[in-house]
């Protein structure tokens, strides 16, 4: 056993932290999972209630060619909540946050280039979009706040995966 | 190797023991996959039974607010490609304007509060524009606030009962786009009932049968088309004024519309453009103090 000059047991306290982290860890993770599925299923379900807006909010950062932008408007609300039902019940945790990150990824290339290029909008994350109204600034600074949290998440989870209560922790133990 | 049982038949019995095992591992391995799969096929209907319970609740499927909606749409004959009614001098939609008229478009949602103040400030100054021939004032009515009327979709109900006016009582239209906004329901409101809708277009004086034909929502489908349409020709948001087809933003400034269309009819609309570029250019740039 290592001693230190103050003659502490600090292997054993080591060890002893990294013990508790790892039965802390699943739990966060759980946590951690829940709130990016709850995040993104709601995302989904606020752009499938109004499908055209959602196009028009894509349309509205001006970034990608019009061919894509239907295509875009229209799927993407059925992949975020395929990734909040893959993140409720805790399986490919890792490759979905993977996924989740590109997606992430995305979202903060286009706020930045929106704020860059000046454009005035809602970015239409929760549902609706588009234009402010005239006078009405947006508030960049707290959209890229909100980004950072959400890649947070998924940063936690990418490194930490394992959590409890999931299908990844049933169908392998071990893990 | 030498264990206790090495003989031959002794080899072949463990050998036939240890598949047997491996076969009843790997048969429990898949009744556990298969049970695996079950509860996630489960979980996995709940899902989306619960977000299509979401989507159903987050309409308001009351008959007084009902979106009216045919099987045969229709296109409105006064309307241009880009969704657009042209109102002639006279005021009616569709009438008749002089040829070196400067083109000014104004995009608008019922629902919208800027709107409705655009409205108040503008009026005056593009009728008067109007009425002299100045300008080809042609008016896009689109739904793009569905989302703030709390499930009832007031904006397509409003806009879809404006081009029912604008086909069967075409005088009528501008009086019924101004009655809307006079009586302007807020934003996440449920917004007015079709019964009212009718009632401010009876108010304004719209013809019985115009009204009447409302409730068919033979140009609902149109108004999704010409709303996406805007959103494809750059319009982001309500309201929006093009000059020229020039966005111009300085109309809370009395005058300045008349300025900006005296600008495009003697100079043209590229060099309005290019003018305005400028200015927001020179604006931007910070004026450098005297001190250092």
């Amino acid at each position: 056993m290592a001693r230190t000059a103050a003659g502490r047991d600090t292997t054993r306290e080591a060890s002893g932290t990294k013990r508790w982290f790892g039965v802390i860890q699943p739990w966060v993770s759980l946590v951690v999972r829940l709130t990016a599925s709850a995040i993104m299923t709601w995302a989904g379900i606020a752009k499938m209630m109004d499908p055209s807006a959602a196009v028009r909010a894509t349309r509205a950062f001006r970034i990608l060619p019009e061919a894509l932008v239907p295509l875009v408007g229209n799927v993407l609300p059925y992949l975020e909540v395929a990734i909040g039902f893959f993140l409720l019940i805790g399986l490919l945790t890792r490759w979905v946050a993977v996924v989740y990150l590109l997606m992430m990824a995305a979202f903060v290339i286009g706020t930045a280039w929106a704020w860059i290029r000046g454009y005035q909008i809602d970015c239409g994350c929760f549902g609706g979009g588009g234009d402010l109204a005239p006078g009405v600034t947006a508030d960049y600074v707290g959209h890229m706040v909100e980004r950072f949290e959400f890649v947070l998440l998924g940063v936690w989870l990418l490194i930490f995966p394992g959590s409890a209560l999931s299908f990844d922790r049933w169908l392998k133990p071990a893990d | 190797m030498a264990s206790k049982g090495s003989t031959v038949s002794g080899a072949v019995t463990a050998r036939k023991a240890a598949a047997e095992l491996r076969a009843k591992q790997r048969a429990a391995a898949r009744r556990q996959a298969g049970l695996y799969g079950v509860v996630a096929l489960l979980l996995l209907g709940g899902f989306v039974a619960a977000i299509l319970v979401i989507l159903k609740n987050s309409n308001d499927a009351s008959a007084e607010y009902e979106v009216y909606d045919t099987t045969n749409p229709a296109t409105p004959s006064n309307a241009d490609a880009s969704g657009g009614f042209l109102i002639g001098q006279d005021g009616a939609v569709g009438g008749n304007v002089p040829a070196d008229a400067v083109r000014v478009d104004v995009y608008e949602d019922p629902l919208c509060p800027i709107c409705h103040q655009f409205d108040q400030m503008t009026e005056e100054e593009l009728t008067y524009l109007r009425e002299n021939g100045e300008i080809a004032f042609t008016y896009h009515p689109i739904a793009i606030l569905n989302r703030y009327s709390d499930g009832t979709r007031y904006s397509t109900r409003s806009v879809s009962a404006l081009v029912t006016v604008s086909e069967y009582d075409p005088a009528h239209f501008m009086a019924f786009v101004e009655g809307l906004f006079t009586n302007q329901p807020a934003e996440n409101s449920k917004g007015l009932t079709n019964a009212e809708i009718a009632d401010v277009a009876r108010s304004v004086g719209v013809s019985e049968a115009a009204i009447a034909k409302i409730s068919e929502g033979e140009f609902t489908q149109w108004v999704e088309a010409a709303t996406n349409q805007s959103s494809i020709d750059g319009v982001g948001g309500t309201p929006t004024l093009r000059i020229g087809g020039v966005d111009y933003f300085g109309w809370t400034v009395q005058g300045n519309i008349s300025g900006a269309v005296a600008y495009v009819k003697e100079y043209g609309a590229d060099a309005f453009r290019a003018a305005l570029d400028a200015a927001t250019a020179a604006a931007a740039t910070p004026t450098p103090s005297g001190s250092s």
